[in-house]
């Protein structure tokens, strides 16, 4: 036992590593993977380039070149899995990340405000993202990428007519 | 406290020509030198005749400016809002809400000290809100002024919701109350030059450095230019002698960088008194330029308080007091108290954070993961990449052993420093046994939690764990995973249950 003289046991307090997860929408792997070719042809044109200008043999690049791909690749799919969302009644937690994994938490009496938002890439596979903002600075933001438009709406009413309540 | 006309626009008061002759002459001179430099190098002649109007002629039109911005420059109240009208050309109108101001300050720098007025500064909630700031006004007028905006913001606060009630009584009372009492640390000059000496001077010396660093490459060609000669001449005896000259530069870089800490603290330090009771902290200091900060008690987020070797063999310590939205700006925005003694800051302790000595802090180290991980990181790393040097000479293969030998049992010991101490109110987060710093957080000032594990961590079941306030995070490392679920369930109950207002 960890913590003493509690007026809750630990062990009866709600744990969130027995929430099920959302999983995202499976468009946003798509939009994933998508946005990852775009880079990586540029990637290529770059090569080719330097396959030009350089002693550096083009097999050699390209063959770095399909690594670096099909790892991203896996990466994506396998990372995917990972990704997912979870609402309880008094806060909202969002978790990623294959080799490093995280999960963040706001507790719904901290959100400063709430919005969604949606990138020229996302806008083609019709999916938005929720992003929660409180007093703990940029970098502790949540932002819940891949979900469907009128579902990122709903949720983002959802988040904001709780937390409205606590201000 | 005066009675405030607020309902016309108001002037600052008339020495405030002065203060912004001086203000705006110190950027003209920076502005003027850099082009004198750039243009005449330093061949010019100083006493010539043009040179002279030319001089006469810039103070001219930065008085003019001076009186122009005096005139143009009003303040006044309208409906529920402060005003701030200025513009030299084109008339620039700031509205700040009540409901928006965060603090209101108040500061004297040297030219405001001569002329017997103060300074008043308004904080706003939005951080990328204009600079507000009143330059002269008559000291009993900006309390005034001060006391009448907090006091607004309170008003309409309660409008809108009606929790804490009390506050905006306690608050009133504040700014009186503060000079009377005695304060809980007051530092004499002794005391001040104590600090100076012991500041971490390899700090303040590579601060200087970088300085210069910047400051200097724009005259480089000027100022080395007559060494130019001498370098070329001397270059195979530097070189030579390095092992005699290499010590005298040690020497010489910590004698310049004791001095610039003892300047730093004077100006800084000067005559501090921090007070301490139950509604916040105040601290008054500085020698050219005295600062005024105020944190009331709800707005505190977090203590910080931290020494060093020096520090410690005199018994004192520096603590900071994280106020909300200080996460941005560094410790600027954070009240630091430097030259506690212990008792002091266990009575600042005993007062904001009674919980800690309620019950029992449960303590909890890192994994032994993290003594290997620090250990390569700092240790084996930089050794292998000095493994180079053996082709410069094989004798100098001595110096990463020798780094070896001397970083690994630091990097074990700060890695066995790293705990965590917690019970049901307070989280308290220890780093350091060079340099010990400490950190105490109620659970219900925590904006949100992550909970970060990577591949090797999974496999040895530790955890990072971050813990976001509005005045920055605080970070454990490589927790047991374990524990950290625990505490991680804990504190978002802690913080969901919570009714008090972080803020």
């Amino acid at each position: 036992m960890i913590f003493e003289n509690l007026q809750v046991a630990p062990e009866q307090l709600p744990q969130i590593q027995q929430v099920q997860f959302e999983k995202l929408e499976s468009d946003y792997l798509w939009m994933r993977v998508t946005s990852l070719s775009i880079f990586m042809l540029f990637v290529l044109g770059a090569v080719v380039v330097l396959s030009f200008t350089t002693d550096i043999k083009l097999w050699v690049m390209a063959s770095v070149w399909l690594a670096l791909l099909i790892l991203g690749f896996i990466v994506q799919m396998r990372g995917f899995k990972i990704k997912g969302y979870a609402l309880r009644e008094h806060d909202i937690s969002y978790k990623s990340g294959l080799f490093f994994f995280s999960m963040t938490s706001v507790p719904f009496n901290r959100i400063q405000h709430c919005e969604v938002t949606q990138g020229p890439l996302a806008r083609l596979f019709d999916l938005a993202s929720v992003k929660v903002y409180t007093a703990g600075g940029s970098s502790s933001d949540l932002s819940i990428g891949g979900l469907k438009k009128e579902e990122a709406h709903r949720l983002r009413d959802h988040i904001s007519s709780i937390s409205s309540k606590h201000a | 406290m005066l009675k405030l006309d607020l309902s016309k626009p108001q002037r600052q008061s008339p020495v405030g020509v002065a203060v912004i002759f001086f203000q705006k002459l110190r950027l003209a001179i920076n502005l003027f030198i850099s082009i004198a430099v750039v243009q005449f190098g330093f061949k010019a002649n100083l006493s010539s005749f043009w040179f002279m109007v030319l001089i006469a002629l810039v103070l001219i039109i930065v008085l003019v400016i001076a009186f122009l911005i005096y005139r143009k420059f009003f303040f006044y109240v309208e409906e529920d809002k402060f005003v701030i009208e200025k513009g030299l050309l084109s008339k620039e109108k700031i509205t700040i809400p009540f409901e928006r101001i965060q603090s209101v300050h108040i500061h004297q720098n040297l030219i405001q000290r001569m002329l017997s007025v103060v300074g008043l500064k308004i904080d706003t909630a939005g951080s990328a809100m204009k600079e507000l700031e009143i330059s002269a006004l008559p000291n009993l007028y900006a309390r005034s002024l001060q006391e009448f905006l907090i006091e607004k913001k309170k008003e309409e606060a309660q409008d809108e919701e009606t929790h804490e009630q009390t506050d905006g009584l306690e608050e009133r009372a504040q700014t009186e109350l503060f000079s009377e009492k005695k304060p809980l640390v007051r530092l004499s000059l002794l005391d001040v030059i104590k600090i100076g000496l012991t500041e971490n001077h390899l700090r303040s010396g590579f601060v200087l450095f970088a300085i210069l660093n910047g400051y200097l490459w724009q005259y480089e060609e000027y100022l080395l230019e007559p060494f130019k000669p001498f370098l070329e001449r001397n270059a195979d005896l530097f070189l030579a002698q390095w092992i005699i000259l290499l010590p005298i530069a040690l020497i010489l870089f910590l004698l310049i960088s004791t001095i610039i800490s003892l300047v730093q603290s004077l100006l800084r330090h000067f005559g501090l008194k921090f007070f301490l009771d139950q509604k916040g902290v105040q601290l008054v200091a500085g020698l050219l330029k005295r600062a005024e900060y105020q944190i009331p008690v709800n707005k505190i987020q977090f203590l910080k308080w931290s020494s060093n070797p020096l520090r410690r063999m005199i018994g004192l310590k520096t603590l900071v007091v994280k106020q909300a939205g200080s996460n941005e700006a560094g410790d600027r925005q954070s009240l630091m108290v430097p030259g506690c003694k212990e008792e002091q800051l266990q009575a600042v302790l005993d007062e904001f954070f009674p919980e800690r000595a309620a019950s029992r802090m449960n303590r909890f180290g890192t994994h032994p993961f993290f003594k290997t991980q620090i250990s390569l990181l700092v240790g084996v790393l930089p050794a292998l990449l000095g493994l180079v040097l053996f082709f410069v000479n094989p004798y100098y293969l001595l110096i990463p052993a020798l780094w070896l030998i001397v970083t690994i049992p630091l990097a074990r010991k700060y890695a066995s420093s790293v705990q965590l101490f917690c019970n049901e109110e307070v989280i308290e987060i220890r780093k350091g046994w060079i340099f010990p710093k400490s950190e105490i957080i109620k659970y219900y000032k925590i904006q949100n939690l992550r909970f970060n594990q990577n591949l090797l961590q999974k496999r040895r079941g530790t955890v990072h764990m971050d813990f976001y306030t509005a005045a920055g995070s605080l970070r454990m490392w490589h927790l047991n995973e374990k524990v950290a679920q625990e505490l991680y369930n804990y504190i978002l109950f802690k913080v969901e249950k919570s009714k008090q207002y972080w803020m």
